[in-house]
């Protein structure tokens, strides 16, 4: 797998406890919105933004956890602290 | 306008840990966090100043249909008044709140002052399934209005805009209600005011 594949699959990890709609979680793209496809808790992005954080040893700065709304938002967000590490 | 969020303090309690490392440095004001250290019952407190924020975000985003959707709790400042009335500040507006703190779940509801004749209704929702959950709080909603006013409801509907702020209509026109609602766990309710005519 290239290192975008292993973010993504790392990602996906991280969210399927907290999706409330399988269907859109199997069909998942850069495009699926977490509160409104997998209509996920918003109490729960916290979770997932401090799960990222863990998992990719980062921090994530309330600005940027700002736009952390759908898939291709979380990938830069970790992608851009990966880069700054 | 309004907004409302409801937490399943059951649920609350068992899929997010308060407590984890950095939790309230994203969801809380500096303030707010020695606010929720200093009290005796800071889950509790988390929750409701939580409930209070994701209603005055809702509250705003009814009133902005345009405005972009954002991830940002710790900028939106809550204060609590007295009992189960508190203020949300949100960009560049300020609400009132008031939420219901039952055994169960928290209920808070964003207004503004001007427009406090709000109804509210919370419900046991006895299945998990998000789709069940949504349908049942509309059907909750749709009986609601046509108890009320006498309407058929076979043609009310509720329908939602892109920035999911739900609208009523009754065959195609469009009611002049403002109605927010949420679900958590196993609890979901609507609220619903009538509008002012200079909104």
């Amino acid at each position: 797998m290239t290192n975008n594949e292993t973010m993504l699959s790392d990602l996906k990890g991280i969210i399927q406890p907290y999706i409330q709609n399988q269907e859109a979680f199997d069909n998942l793209t850069e495009a699926t919105d977490f509160i409104n496809d997998l209509k996920i808790n918003s109490a729960n992005l916290v979770d997932i933004v401090l799960d990222v954080e863990d998992k990719f040893d980062i921090e994530i700065d309330n600005d940027s956890m700002d736009r952390m709304l759908n898939v291709k938002a979380a990938l830069e967000v970790i992608q851009e602290k990966l880069s700054t590490k | 306008m309004i907004g409302n969020d409801i937490v399943d303090l059951q649920e609350a309690a068992s899929t997010s840990n308060w407590q984890r490392r950095g939790f309230l440095e994203k969801v809380f004001t500096p303030n707010e966090q020695s606010m929720i250290l200093a009290t005796t019952n800071p889950f509790q407190m988390v929750w409701r100043l939580w409930s209070m924020k994701e209603s005055g975000y809702k509250f705003y985003l009814q009133k902005n249909p345009n405005a972009m959707r954002g991830f940002y709790p710790a900028k939106i400042n809550t204060q609590i008044i007295c009992g189960e009335i508190g203020q949300v500040s949100i960009h560049d507006m300020e609400l009132k709140t008031k939420t219901i703190c039952h055994p169960n779940y928290l209920f808070s509801t964003a207004f503004e002052e001007s427009n406090i004749s709000t109804k509210t209704n919370i419900f046991y929702l006895p299945q998990r399934a998000f789709q069940f959950q949504s349908n049942f709080i509309r059907e909750k909603l749709i009986n609601y209005l046509a108890e009320k006013d006498r309407l058929d409801k076979v043609h009310l509907k509720v329908k939602k805009n892109k920035n999911t702020a739900p609208l009523i209509y009754y065959k195609s026109s469009l009611l002049p209600f403002s109605c927010s609602l949420t679900h958590h766990g196993n609890y979901g309710g609507f609220s619903i005011s009538k509008l002012n005519i200079k909104n």
